[in-house]
């Protein structure tokens, strides 16, 4: 508890630091490019083209999605999804890239994995920002169910920071660990519920085991809970079971992760 | 000592300790520095020297023993990394952010630094460090660091990147330091450069001090030893290093020191298994997750699972996962008895 403890305050004392070196890492990212950081808003925005186009205009045939549009169902799970993904695989290569940098100072590498986090949000504000006018034209009006936003985006924050604290310090010791993470995402997409709504599908609704074993996973959670809040369908407090499984995921990881960090941290120079 | 991939992943194991080859880098070294002193360290490749300094410098955390550093601290080194897609000035910046630097003090500093990268760098500084010879990097972190001010000094081999000019421009940059009554810790195999910065001098072999004192009376004797040392015989060679690094173990030093406080001799939280107080927070985080799931995706609603426990998960399941959790508890304990190997052994 205390090394927990250690590391989550260690991120609120250089929280200014976090945000400023995201930025540098946002140029030297896209340094070569000639379109720079736009690319970081047209690559996501050519993905919900792709989707949109599959899943809403011929798969689903422009058919409503709990009374709104595929696109404007699709949206607030989207960017939520598209922004844990490449936050998830950035992260676990974070320590790994800056392990050079940072290993002959004296600087909290705890830090590290929420600097792609504080990268990646940038992206993130702006996918919202765009989306929100796509789904105003859609018909989504502002209502009280947009107030969870603060609790969901705390969820997702917990969420990823927990799991980067895992996966960047396993990356560094197993570098393999980075393309099986590849290859679970892909997976994870599917069964994230990003693009498919499983509550309307006729083969699932007869296997209801099949749709609870996919709502467990932390990635259901947020985007669902995204979903609910800018469509309105529901309400967090709603389902305290799906809470008590998303928060005890979230402190096993925190644990075991800044344990694993802590130990690591001790012998950094070693694993280098 | 990790030589394997698999004992890399056996010490990030989160319960108990684990039984990899232990190597003391570092066994009961024990020095003060006061303020305005500047103290050379000597001594031979893999002698300890950058490990006490990584210590000092507090970048790795000792292992065991008491660590009182008192004001800032930056160490100088050779490998400063800096972002190669980054111009220098950008990397300046970040750089001095990271050593936690306000951005007016470094737009102030700005210039002298540019300056005292030398004229090569200054032709380039709006470019990509990729596109820098690597002299050049070194000088550009380097300069960076120098202009820090830190309280204590730590330079590990940093002098000998440059060329003669640049060393004598490090060299006068050093002597400005320790004018201002700066504490210096300084690391070079060039013993003239020793004699010429430090006062005071440790030698370090094997992990252990051979000698600390005055610079004029350690330097000619581990001249001398260095100068027997290639001299001797590989056995003989091989004896010196099976003697001094044999038997090293906490309790031994514990004893050796028996007026020290007993908490110098204990391994710290970094490299401890779980406590038990977060043995038990996970234990109960894992119950309540087990239980939760259960009741989930048997679609009872929680409150009647609350009520009703034993009906969500039969009792069969609760003694299962209470014997996981215990043999891994017991586990962990039984492995932390057995004896720590040790490298030379």
């Amino acid at each position: 508890m205390k090394e927990t403890w250690l590391v989550l305050r260690e991120q609120f004392k250089n929280f200014n630091i976090i945000n400023r070196l995201a930025k540098y890492d946002e140029k030297s990212t896209f340094q070569a490019h000639l379109l720079g950081n736009v690319w970081q808003i047209l690559d996501p925005l050519i993905n919900i083209a792709i989707y949109w186009f599959v899943f809403g205009l011929i798969l689903y045939g422009n058919k409503l999605m709990d009374g709104y549009a595929y696109i404007a169902w699709l949206l607030p799970g989207f960017i939520a999804w598209q922004f844990m993904r490449s936050e998830i695989l950035g992260a676990s290569k974070s320590m790994v890239g800056r392990a050079q940098m940072v290993s002959k100072m004296r600087f909290p590498v705890s830090t590290i994995p929420s600097m792609t986090l504080a990268n990646q949000l940038i992206n993130y504000w702006w996918m919202l920002g765009i989306s929100m006018v796509i789904m105003f034209i859609y018909g989504v009006r502002p209502s009280l169910f947009w107030l969870q936003f603060p609790y969901f985006f705390l969820c997702m924050i917990a969420f990823l920071y927990a799991m980067g604290l895992v996966t960047s310090t396993i990356t560094v010791i197993v570098r393999d660990f980075h393309t099986l993470l590849n290859s679970a995402m892909q997976l994870m997409f599917w069964i994230s519920g990003t693009v498919f709504n499983f509550g309307g599908n006729a083969v699932l609704e007869k296997h209801p085991l099949i749709i609870r074993i996919i709502e467990i996973n932390p990635f259901y959670y947020v985007i669902a809970g995204m979903r609910e809040t800018f469509l309105g369908t529901g309400w967090f407090f709603h389902d305290i079971r799906a809470m008590i499984i998303f928060w005890s995921i979230i402190g096993l990881l925190l644990i075991v992760g800044s344990h694993i960090h802590l130990k690591f941290r001790s012998r950094f120079i070693d694993y280098i | 000592m990790m030589k394997t991939k698999s004992d890399m992943l056996k010490t990030l194991m989160p319960f108990g300790h684990t039984n990899i080859e232990k190597f003391w880098a570092l066994k009961g070294v024990s020095f003060d520095i006061y303020e305005g002193d500047s103290v050379g360290i000597v001594g031979l490749n893999g002698g300890g020297k950058s490990t006490l300094l990584n210590i000092v410098s507090q970048i790795i955390p000792p292992t065991s023993g008491q660590l009182e550093v008192n004001g800032a601290t930056n160490i100088i080194s050779v490998g400063a990394g800096l972002n190669g897609n980054l111009t220098g000035r950008e990397n300046i910046i970040m750089k001095c952010e990271m050593l936690g630097m306000s951005m007016t003090e470094i737009h102030e500093k700005m210039d002298e630094i540019i300056q005292f990268a030398g004229d090569q760098v200054i032709g380039k500084i709006d470019q990509p460090v990729k596109t820098y010879s690597s002299g050049m990097k070194s000088r550009l972190g380097f300069s960076v660091l120098v202009h820090q001010d830190p309280d204590i000094l730590i330079i590990d081999e940093a002098l000998s990147v440059g060329d003669a000019p640049f060393f004598e421009k490090g060299v006068a940059r050093m002597k400005e330091f320790k004018a201002q009554g700066k504490t210096i810790m300084f690391v070079s195999h060039s013993l003239t450069q020793v004699q010429e910065l430090c006062d005071k001098v440790i030698w370090i072999d094997h992990g252990r001090v051979v000698m600390e004192g005055p610079a004029d009376t350690v330097l000619p004797q581990f001249e001398e030893f260095q100068r027997t040392y290639n001299k001797k015989s590989k056995a003989e060679r091989a004896k010196i290093t099976r003697e001094s690094g044999k038997q090293f173990s906490l309790q031994e030093l514990r004893d050796a020191n028996p007026t020290e406080p007993s908490s110098f001799f204990e391994k710290r939280l970094y490299d401890q298994p779980f406590t038990w107080q977060t043995k038990t927070v996970l234990t109960i985080l894992v119950f309540v997750l087990a239980f939760t799931l259960a009741a989930f995706l048997k679609g009872i609603p929680l409150r009647t699972a609350v009520q009703a426990p034993l009906a969500i998960i039969s009792l069969k399941w609760w003694i299962g996962i209470a014997v996981v959790i215990a043999a891994a508890i017991i586990g962990g304990s039984l492995s932390r008895k057995r004896k720590e190997r040790h490298v030379l052994d």
